[in-house]
């Protein structure tokens, strides 16, 4: 196809352009009243309630005293559900205080690909933090020599491990959603 | 006049004024697994929701064909479907109504070239058809104007080569 082949091509394509013009209209006048969320938006809003669940740490943490545990266990358990708390807050708004869809194209697809990787990193801290916390949290418990304490900790802890794993893979689908690296793209 | 109405008046608007942008991208863009109304719905939902925060650091055309083009990209990885083939049936739907000559095989091997380029290939080549400059292909696209060039000359290398290939 020759060069004058596809400019011609292209005045017929815009013609064509011209008629879907006015059928659209109407369908956008319809979204003005549209409550849908962008994908954008929805990851947003997982990573701020997901930091509530971070803020409950510090609110159960006197439990920790109260079935006989020492202080520093309570205190760490507590400082570890704040950091938690933090970390998705944060990032919560750096996914929300960007606005990728008006960068220019190879800047968006830069920025679609660094929230995958601070999400991975997200990941991996939390993993940290809940190995920093489960550690002595359960030999602390195991110390106290109460058998069915100690088995409730460890089934408290695989069910949550459960249950924050599915929410990861939730999140995880949302940003690969929202955000597909496309380095082959650029480096063409 | 509420503000929310002042709101809907000026995206109606600017709808208005750039319909025709975000309908040729949406259409570029669009193949059997990404079909044309969904990706122009969620242009319209990011145009609506990303309305107040345009603040003219650029022109609003630039900002729209980088909004439609962005949005319709991410679609297509969204659904991880990179398909090949535009739905030449769909293209072939709307009605030429223009002067000069009207071949539909050509067309339809024109459509069908344009779908097989990769996104940013085809957010080059459409805005280099509809006569931007370099400079203003390289501000949409975020390319640097030798990036610019050597991409066109490498897409247009290519739809030559696979026009000769399909009319072989």
């Amino acid at each position: 196809m020759n060069p004058e082949d596809i400019r011609h091509n292209w005045q017929i394509l815009n013609q064509k352009i011209d008629m879907l013009d006015e059928r659209t209209i109407a369908l956008a006048q319809e979204l003005t009243f549209t409550k849908a969320k962008t994908l954008q938006q929805r990851l947003c809003s997982r990573y701020r309630n997901q930091s509530l669940f971070g803020l409950l740490l510090p609110v159960l943490s006197p439990i920790i005293v109260w079935v006989g545990l020492p202080v520093w266990v309570a205190i760490l358990y507590g400082f570890i559900g704040v950091c938690l708390a933090i970390i998705h807050l944060w990032f919560a708004r750096f996914v929300d205080r960007t606005d990728f869809t008006a960068m220019p194209i190879v800047e968006a697809m830069a920025y679609a690909a660094k929230v995958l990787k601070m999400q991975m990193k997200i990941k991996r801290t939390g993993y940290l933090l809940g190995a920093i916390i489960a550690a002595p949290l359960l030999y602390e418990i195991w110390s106290l020599g109460q058998a069915d304490l100690f088995i409730s900790a460890v089934a408290g802890g695989v069910i949550g491990g459960f249950i924050g794993l599915h929410k990861q893979r939730v999140n995880n689908r949302i940003a690969r959603q929202l955000v597909e690296t496309l380095e082959n793209d650029i480096r063409q | 006049m509420s503000s929310k109405d002042s709101r809907q008046q000026r995206y109606m608007d600017f709808l208005q004024r750039y319909n025709r942008v975000v309908v040729k991208v949406c259409y570029i863009y669009a193949s059997e697994q990404a079909p044309f109304d969904d990706l122009y719905q969620e242009v319209c939902i990011n145009l609506w929701q990303g309305l107040d925060s345009f603040r003219g650091e650029s022109s609003a055309s630039t900002w729209i064909y980088r909004m439609a083009i962005n949005t319709c990209i991410t679609w297509l990885r969204r659904n991880k479907r990179h398909n090949m083939s535009l739905s030449l049936e769909s293209a072939a739907e709307i009605p030429y109504t223009g002067e000069g000559e009207f071949d539909t095989e050509r067309y339809r091997q024109f459509q069908l070239l344009l779908s097989r380029l990769e996104p940013l290939e085809k957010a080059v080549i459409t805005l280099w058809l509809d006569e931007h400059s370099y400079d203003e292909i390289s501000q949409i696209t975020g390319l640097s104007k030798s990036n610019v060039a050597v991409r066109l000359h490498r897409i247009k290398e290519k739809l030559m080569k696979s026009g000769k290939d399909l009319a072989d």
